[in-house]
């Protein structure tokens, strides 16, 4: 049960925080079709970042005396430079969406196409092959908090919520969690936010007040490009075992579904994020999941084949869709590049 | 200090490969009403939207403001200008209040401030908490104004108000702009209406085709003036409208239900009329009346709960729309809906016709018989341009015309036509009605939906009131006023029921 | 009426458009090629040098000389192959641009490869040759991926027509089930490679001749020998697209006669959506769904068929790509989606989806992929960079079309200024 719940928010956590980043660029305007790309860009720009500072030697000494504390901290930097490096990656978006009025799904593919096209030409002229991996070591043992931290020893349990939250978890998760709350809020409670979203909705009226809404839909874009790198990198950090190969395995797109299933709401993104979150560890951990710890693999033992459970997120999504699509609201003017001068 | 409060002069700009401005010029005095007047395709707004400093002009000689010179679109340049585009104004999903915290700092006090004005100004019945998407029209333009004057905007710049409000509205409105301009505010608003102008402004500029014509004080003039100023002509662009005896029904229609979506307020109930031969009737309402619904209801492209339709003695209820087009129905629809914008504009003329044996053979498209088809209507309408070109390239008065062309060539039984003329010019929206007239003359029926009283006045022979999704009122043309059809339109009733009164009446 | 100069014409300037650009694309590839040279001791401008003329010429490339310098010439091998590869190409850009020409912006054309992919090898491999000779066998197997992928392109349709489901959301979501459900179809079925050692990731080849045979009561399945003492069951197998006199021309590539059927086929929907009622329902469909609406046209329906033909459109390539006879299907797919599909996008909008256009467009892009092999295979480059030189292209192509429009406006609002 432990198990089934961390690997749940593993899953979870980076798609709603992708999720949101498509909210951000939407309520201010823009369609992000980009959020693939900038996952792949982000992963692979956090992936180099720890790579290189390993490779200069900055942490090792941390590492070998067990500064724990140092070693969250050089995370967080990673996460920190993926998130600016998906920010600048989202303003060739931002650029040809406000700047030259552009079709935005075009230029969103266009980014989707140039990520990992960009990401694989660098990692096979640095690495000679298709994944770009950490310098020494692996991420668990980098960067993942162990029991062994907190003084346990190797047969002592932690009880139910520490081997849940604390043992063999990122922080990076609760990290995204954090960001993720107080990104919903500055969306929805802070005047910033009240404006940003009104360029999505009336852009003439909000410059009419003198809301410069091209400034609110670069804003809105490049922080949407920010969730997005920061969610690309997580999710390669925690699922990936930090390396980057130029691919996320559809995660961009699985955001997108969950932000309109959410209905642009951040409670209701977060729900749906950890729902597509727990069928996503069923499908990848089915046989080994023994849900209330008596021995009995119950999903095992139905033999229902594995791809069945791993159609399950894409169909339920259809399904619920097919159900609350009429009453789903996107922001009025999102698509429609910002003219001052039209009627 | 400068007596003018806005001033520019040869203004230029061009939108969508056109010049729509190119030497207009104004002189706004502070604690003036000033109008702004100008046909359908004037340039009005575009003149609005650049002295409010939402768009930059292609090019201006002066450019003052409060007597200094500034760049116009810059932040010194919009102090203080208040913007109220009709009922367009606000963000739909949030209240009145929450669109006024959109327009700078947030304090405690703005409530304050803002329950003072609408005290101040006997505006205490506009709603602040609903959302704006479910305020009516006129209730989003008093809120938009109600924002302008809590963020302390000395210009107030108003574009198109007049045409959501009653007599009695307009009455309490000028009341509230005097005020206003009492107070010192510059006050500068933009119709296509010169008896409005001469009623409740001071002075009017007149703008034609982009160019300033004139500025009067409308102490000194007279409407029939204003109008000649207006289109360049001292034609009358009255319409002739026979006498002609009606004929037979042609379209009978009996007790129409449209549901609401999700089950909530049906869209239209229990809509029933007829038109006849050698008739004009039109249904006329505001937004949410319904009369747009009742249209696309008898072209089948709305569920019908209830009712029946007859053309001609047949009943169509369940037709399919193709089928009504070939029983003998011909559609005009608004201009948004009715062209195709990048596909050559001959695509666009043959769209209600493709399908007719004349244009296609079991399937091929006779390319030759659609272009020249295409080309006989532009001759015969006067449609200036290539038919090969893009619809959108056409200016919206011969994308007007076009429409009408479309519509009214073949001479169907029926002819419905919506909102034929909204945004022509004079002598466009004369040449238009003409077409409908001449229709009717040919013993045709025709069903006109539109909010323009003045249309109404002009083509109908029988007139249908709606509000909230059904028909309020049948009246005779000649035994009812403009006042009467807009207060039916805005409020359903035939008299104000409470007078409206401010507290300086009192 | 007055007739539009060669240079108003929006088709010119479409096309000078796309040559902008593909040559910015190029130089923006050029760009990073010298920049990677430049900063790499190993490589510096000379490696540079090479990898740009690799990435503008290589379709001539014949490798490397005795100095090992880059020899370039005629090299029917690269032809044949570049064609080889348009082939589905041609085929996923008809889909989308089928799709767009309607209004819809169809990404699930990987799926659909994929609904191709299955029903075409399934249909090659299981129908037996005795019973039917292979070339209808093909035929066969060609018009079951169409159908498949046509169904499977109706799913997206039909959400979005009746129950207004965003269609790029559907095509997504379909194109991970149709990954799924194909792997988990091939996984049950008896097509994975049993025959050659290590190839059980992969379905025979189209052309692989499959006896079933019984020996001593125990069925298997053998190649093309049939052993001593065995009971034929059935033979299938052995489909392949027919050569068609090409291999001669363009001798040690893949090439067959599959790249004519595309054109064909090309030419034919330019010729439905140009000249026929059908087409211009759905072109009015895209141009303006209301007053397509208000004309009377069913645009619900015009939608899911839309979709469903740019489905099996897609699928047709990957029929054709399939039954060639010398391409194997890595079944385990799972985790990851054809890019051909993915790649109909580009060749669709850098041919500002006309269907004569795809033709060429595929053909450039399948030579960049050429391209991009040989850079890997003679200098320390990598085939990636072609890849970011088609996606710059499309990031250009967003917005040239929005500058084709200014420019048009300019000119015709001088002329019809009353």
């Amino acid at each position: 049960m432990p198990f089934l719940i961390r690997q749940t928010l593993v899953y979870a956590v980076p798609l709603m925080l992708v999720a949101l980043a498509g909210v951000f660029a939407e309520r201010s305007g823009i369609i992000n079709l980009a959020l693939e790309g900038i996952m792949i860009f982000g992963a692979f720009m956090g992936v180099l970042f720890v790579r290189f500072v390993q490779q200069w030697g900055w942490f090792q000494a941390a590492y070998d005396a067990k500064n724990y504390l140092a070693l969250q901290g050089f995370c967080t930097l990673a996460i920190l430079f993926a998130a600016a490096c998906g920010a600048v990656f989202s303003l060739l978006l931002a650029f040809a969406a406000i700047n030259l009025k552009a079709d935005q799904t075009i230029g969103g593919t266009a980014l989707n196409l140039l990520a990992p096209a960009l990401v694989l030409f660098f990692i096979r002229i640095l690495a000679n092959q298709n994944t770009l991996n950490m310098y020494t070591g692996d991420a668990a043992s980098w960067f993942m908090l162990k029991k062994a931290m907190f003084g346990y020893g190797r047969t002592q349990q932690m009880g139910f919520l520490g081997s849940t939250f604390v043992d063999k978890v990122y922080v990076a998760t609760y990290i995204c969690i954090l960001v993720f709350v107080v990104m919903s809020v500055v969306l929805y409670k802070t005047r910033f936010g009240l404006r940003l979203r009104s360029c999505g909705e009336n852009p003439q009226a909000s410059a009419s007040l003198g809301i410069n809404v091209i400034k609110m839909r670069y804003a809105g874009t490049v922080l949407s490009g920010a969730l997005a790198g920061m969610g690309g990198f997580v999710y390669v950090l925690t699922t990936a075992n930090c390396s980057a190969n130029g691919d996320v395995a559809g995660f961009g797109f699985l955001a997108l579904a969950v932000m309109i299933f959410g209905n642009w709401k951040p409670l209701n993104i977060c729900g749906a994020a950890l729902l597509f979150g727990l069928f996503k560890c069923i499908a990848a951990s089915y046989s080994t999941l023994d849900i209330n710890g008596d021995g009995v693999y119950m999903l095992k033992n139905l033999n229902i084949n594995t791809n069945i459970y791993r159609m399950l997120p894409y169909v339920i999504t259809l399904v619920v869709l097919a159900f609350t699509s009429k009453s789903s609201r996107a922001p009025k003017a999102e698509g429609i590049p910002y003219d001052p001068g039209k009627r | 200090m400068s007596e003018y409060s806005l001033e520019m002069a040869q203004v230029r700009k061009r939108a969508d490969g056109q010049w729509i401005l190119e030497d207009a010029s104004l002189q706004v005095r502070k604690g003036e009403i000033h109008g702004l007047l100008g046909d359908g395709g004037a340039g009005k707004t575009m003149l609005m939207q650049i002295l409010a400093g939402l768009c930059r002009p292609d090019g201006c000689v002066t450019a003052k403001r409060n007597g200094q010179i500034t760049s116009p679109g810059s932040g010194a340049w919009r102090k203080g200008i208040g913007w109220i585009p009709a009922d367009r104004g606000l963000v739909d999903g949030y209240t009145g209040y929450e669109n006024f915290l959109l327009g700078g700092r947030m304090d405690k006090t703005l409530r304050q401030r803002a329950a003072e004005l609408q005290r101040r100004y006997g505006l205490m019945d506009v709603p602040l908490d609903v959302p704006a998407g479910r305020m009516s029209a006129y209730e989003r333009m008093q809120v938009t104004l109600l924002k302008c004057l809590v963020w302390q905007c000395d210009v107030l710049l108003l574009d198109d108000v007049w045409r959501m409000m009653t007599c009695q509205q307009k009455e309490a409105f000028s009341a509230l702009l005097q005020t206003l301009a009492r107070e010192g505010k510059t006050i500068l608003i933009s119709g296509g209406e010169p008896r409005d102008m001469m009623a409740w402004t001071d002075r009017c500029t007149v703008l034609r085709d982009g160019k300033t014509v004139k500025t009067v004080s409308t102490a000194l003039t007279d409407a029939a003036s204003l109008e000649e100023l207006m289109t360049g002509t001292d034609e009358a662009w009255t319409p002739d409208k026979l006498e002609i005896a009606p004929g037979s029904v042609v379209l009978e229609v009996r007790d129409l239900r449209v549901p609401g979506p999700d089950g909530r307020k049906p869209l239209i109930n229990g809509v029933s009329f007829e038109v006849r031969a050698g008739e004009i009737v039109c249904l006329t309402g505001n937004d949410g009346g319904g009369q747009e619904i009742c249209a696309e209801a008898l072209m089948g492209l709305r569920p019908l709960a209830r009712g029946r339709i007859r053309l001609g003695g047949k009943i169509i209820t369940r037709a399919s729309t193709r089928d009504r087009m070939r029983s003998g129905i011909s559609y005009m629809p608004a201009e948004e809906n009715g062209l195709l914008p990048d596909a050559p504009l001959s695509d666009s003329l043959v769209l209600h016709r493709y399908w007719d044996l004349a244009m296609q053979d079991s399937g091929v498209i006779r390319k030759r018989a659609v272009r020249s088809y295409a080309a006989d209507l532009m001759e015969d309408y006067e449609i200036p341009g290539d038919s090969d070109s893009p619809a959108r390239f056409l200016p919206r008065q011969d994308r007007l015309r076009a429409l009408a062309a479309r519509a009214v060539e073949r001479e169907r039984e029926l002819l419905i036509a919506v909102r034929p003329t909204e945004g022509a010019d004079r002598q466009t929206a004369w040449e238009i009605h003409q077409d409908i007239l001449g229709l009717r003359e040919s013993r045709k029926a025709v069903l006109v939906i539109t909010r323009d009283v003045e249309e109404v006045k002009a083509l109908a022979d029988r007139i249908f009131v709606m509000n909230g999704g059904e028909i309020v009122a049948e009246l005779d043309p000649a035994l009812t006023t403009e006042e009467e059809i807009g207060l039916l339109m805005t409020t359903g009733l035939r008299q104000e029921k409470y007078g409206r009164m401010t507290e300086e009446d009192e | 009426m007055k007739k539009e100069s060669f240079w108003d014409k929006t088709a010119t300037r479409s096309v000078l458009a796309s040559l902008v650009a593909i040559l910015t694309g190029m130089v923006a590839g050029g760009l990073i090629i010298l920049i990677v040279g430049l900063t790499n001791p190993t490589l510096g401008i000379k490696g540079a040098w090479e990898g740009i003329r690799l990435v503008a010429a290589g379709l001539f490339s014949t490798g490397r000389g005795s100095a090992g310098e880059l020899t370039f010439g005629f090299n029917p091998t690269s032809f044949g192959n570049m064609l080889f590869r348009a082939m589905p190409l041609v085929m996923t850009g008809l889909s989308v641009a089928l799709g767009n020409k309607a209004g819809l912006f169809n990404i699930g054309a990987p799926g659909q490869f994929l609904a191709g992919t299955a029903a075409s090898l399934s249909v090659a491999l299981s129908v037996p040759t005795s019973v039917l000779p292979a070339w209808l066998i093909w035929i066969l197997a060609f018009l079951a991926g169409m159908i498949a992928g046509a169904c499977w392109g109706a799913i997206p349709g039909l959400l979005k027509a009746f129950l207004n489901i965003n269609e790029v959301l559907a095509c997504i979501m379909t194109n991970w089930i149709a990954a799924n459900l194909v792997t988990w179809f091939f996984d049950v079925s008896n097509l994975k490679n049993a025959l050659e050692g290590t190839k059980s990731g992969y379905i025979y080849k189209t052309s692989t001749i499959l006896n079933d045979v019984v020996i001593d009561g125990v069925s298997s399945t053998v190649g093309a020998a049939v052993p001593e003492g065995a009971q034929m069951v059935a033979t299938r197998g052995g489909v392949a697209t027919g050569k068609m006199g090409l291999d001669a021309l363009f001798g040690g590539s893949q090439i067959n006669g599959g790249i004519l059927v595309a054109i064909l086929i090309a030419v034919v929907i330019y010729i439905l959506l140009s000249k026929t009622t059908l087409g211009y329902q759905l072109k009015a469909c895209g141009a303006n769904r209301y007053a397509a609406r208000y004309a009377g046209i069913r645009d619900k329906r015009n939608i899911v068929l839309t979709m469903a033909l740019a489905g099996a459109l897609s699928a047709a390539g990957a029929a054709l790509y399939y039954l060639s006879g010398n391409t194997e299907f890595f079944w385990n797919t799972y985790q990851s989606l054809p890019s051909e599909g993915f790649n109909g996008i580009p060749v669709a909008l850098l041919a500002i989806n006309n269907p004569i256009g795809v033709i060429f467009s595929a053909v450039f892009m399948s030579m960049l992929q050429i391209c991009g092999q040989k850079l890997t295979e003679l200098t320390a480059y990598n085939e990636y960079i072609t890849n970011v030189i088609i996606a710059v292209i499309v990031y250009l192509s967003a917005f040239m079309l929005v500058i084709k429009m200014w420019i048009g406006k300019l000119r015709s609002g001088k002329a019809v200024k009353k």
